[in-house]
């Protein structure tokens, strides 16, 4: 049997799809009481502006990866497999063809270029980028002697806490200011 | 309405302008999506592709091959340990309709489809035409057809063993252009809408009769009018395309021909291949009388060499006589590994000189014939400066 390739697209105005590609798999949180995927947000995709190359920052949770635009040696194509029906005098006298339903494949997407995010994640504690849509506050809890940190995280900072400034009895500071943060750590 | 403004595509991923940023997120389909394939091409298949000139090619049971108009690549999926997300432009697939709502500082949501878990990828191959082979050689064109023309019936009945063009580009894994090479190399012509071998005895009659001919007529063998040839055939009982397919089997035409009738001129070589072929279809002989009854058969004014029938016989000493058989290049299979099989299953070594013309044929893509050798063979030099003797790996 034969599976004919067609580009419903038009030859020349095939669209062009993008890869965003990770290191790794990206899974859903199993304390988070989401079951579906459909919809949910996976990370922010922001293009910086150093000049020459082209570099990204992906963050993904607390993590952020760097990558880059990489324009790919050999071009990929998106197929669709589509189930038609089979002409009535098509199907005569092929008796070791499948029968009645004839599959083509239909080339609906070209890609090109992916952003290639090939590092490992980079945690985002001391970072100054913030979630936008959650506003989040952490507080940083130094044990001096035990050297162990200990974060606390609250949700839903009050909108006008512009500036808070918290003064910690071993000599820690924190600002926040509007969403810009710093962490001061020892 | 303004939400469904910041449903983007991949249009926005790839125009992201620097110091902006866009959301990536599952799209409201997201899914395995199994109908959805990633296929990997060189840029000069993309014209071919996009023209819809390509197509997949392979019955059920076999390993699918992708053919272009002019070759045959096999198709290998190759997986992928990182996590491609595929976003589509923005309109391909339908909108969620009821979107999570992001915050409003977020410039735009670029969904993600389907996470591809690697892609196909092209290798070129030598198309699969020993099939072509066994599908027709279970029903060559002989005789009997052309007294069966009358009854339709065992016409039909046939009709079962018998395969059209678009029969074969179904059944036989090559593109169209090494599938019109492959008929050609058999000698195939299209008979009533289906493609046939033509028995070898059949069409030692229509040769003999044309030769027969053209001594009557006094035509010259280096001139023969395809019209004359073929009425004078057609009113000796043979069909009007076996009369014309015997002049492209044995014959080539001759440029610069005037008037509406093409000119022939008769191929010695494969002429007299032919007659030896036959003198041989009977089984080994002593290469004196082989090569008597040779010259006597072939028609006048052609020369006979034995140079003609490398890849045609093999010659064996028993005793203080030489023996030649027939070992017609013609009747082994076209892949390397069966190839070599056979051939060390005719004889254990080989000389160059004899091997070569059974292998020059085989071509397969990214391999040189060095290669070929290296992979299938096992080279053996008994003396600096002997010949190299070939024998099994």
């Amino acid at each position: 049997m034969q599976i004919q390739v067609k580009c419903s697209c038009g030859a020349e105005n095939c669209r062009e799809w993008v890869v965003v590609e990770l290191q790794g798999t990206v899974e859903l949180n199993p304390s988070c009481f989401q079951t579906h995927l459909q919809n949910l947000q996976i990370g922010q995709l922001c293009r910086l502006s150093s000049s020459s190359q082209e570099s990204y920052t992906f963050t993904v949770g607390y993590h952020e990866l760097t990558g880059s635009r990489v324009t790919l040696k050999k071009p990929l194509l998106v197929l669709k497999k589509v189930k038609g029906f089979m002409d009535v005098d098509e199907s005569d006298d092929n008796k070791g063809d499948l029968p009645s339903s004839k599959v083509e494949l239909d080339v609906i997407g070209i890609i090109r270029h992916k952003i290639l995010f090939k590092t490992r994640p980079k945690a985002l504690i001391s970072s100054k980028l913030i979630q936008e849509h959650v506003a989040v506050l952490w507080f940083a809890h130094v044990n001096t002697r035990k050297k162990e940190v200990g974060i606390a995280l609250m949700e839903n900072c009050v909108e006008g806490c512009l500036l808070l400034l918290f003064s910690w009895p071993f000599g820690f500071f924190l600002m926040l200011k509007s969403v810009e943060f710093v962490a001061i750590e020892t | 309405m303004e939400k469904s403004l910041r449903i983007k595509g991949a249009e926005s991923v790839l125009n992201l302008e620097p110091n902006s940023s866009i959301a990536i997120g599952y799209h409201a389909l997201f899914g395995s999506h199994d109908d959805l394939m990633i296929l990997e091409i060189d840029e000069k298949l993309l014209p071919d592709i996009l023209h819809e000139r390509v197509a997949l090619r392979g019955q059920p049971d076999e390993d699918s091959v992708l053919c272009t108009p002019s070759k045959t690549y096999a198709i290998k999926f190759v997986g992928n340990s990182n996590s491609p997300f595929l976003i589509p432009p923005s309109g391909q697939f339908p909108l969620c309709e009821n979107p999570q709502d992001f915050d409003g500082e977020v410039h735009g949501f670029a969904p993600v489809i389907k996470v591809a878990p690697g892609n196909m990828e092209l290798v070129e191959v030598a198309p699969k035409l020993d099939k072509l082979k066994l599908l027709l050689s279970k029903n060559p064109y002989g005789y009997e057809d052309v007294l069966e023309m009358d009854f339709m019936e065992d016409v039909e009945k046939n009709k079962a063993r018998l395969y059209s063009w678009d029969d074969l580009v179904g059944r036989v894994q090559a593109s169209d252009e090494e599938l019109r090479n492959g008929l050609w190399a058999l000698s195939a012509v299209e008979i009533d809408g289906f493609w046939r071998i033509v028995d070898e005895k059949y069409m030692d009659m229509i040769l003999r009769m044309l030769l027969h001919n053209s001594v009557l007529n006094d035509w010259s063998l280096d001139a023969l009018q395809e019209d004359d040839v073929v009425s004078v055939l057609v009113s000796d009982g043979f069909p009007e395309k076996l009369a014309s397919h015997c002049l492209h089997v044995y014959g080539s035409k001759v440029d610069g021909d005037v008037g509406r009738s093409c000119v022939w001129r008769l191929d010695e070589s494969r002429v007299c291949v032919h007659f030896a072929r036959q003198i041989l279809s009977t089984g080994k002989q002593k290469m004196e009388t082989f090569m008597a009854e040779w010259l006597q058969r072939i028609p006048g004014g052609m020369q006979i060499s034995f140079d003609m029938l490398e890849g045609e016989i093999l010659t064996e000493k028993l005793g203080v006589e030489t023996w030649v058989y027939s070992f017609s290049v013609s009747s082994l299979p076209l892949t390397p590994a069966e190839r070599f099989n056979m051939l060390f299953r005719e004889r254990s070594k080989w000389e160059w000189k004899d091997l070569q013309p059974y292998i020059r044929d085989l071509k397969v893509p990214g391999l040189s014939s060095e290669g070929l050798l290296l992979k299938y063979t096992r080279r053996s030099q008994p003396i600096l400066d002997a010949d190299p003797v070939f024998s099994s790996r």
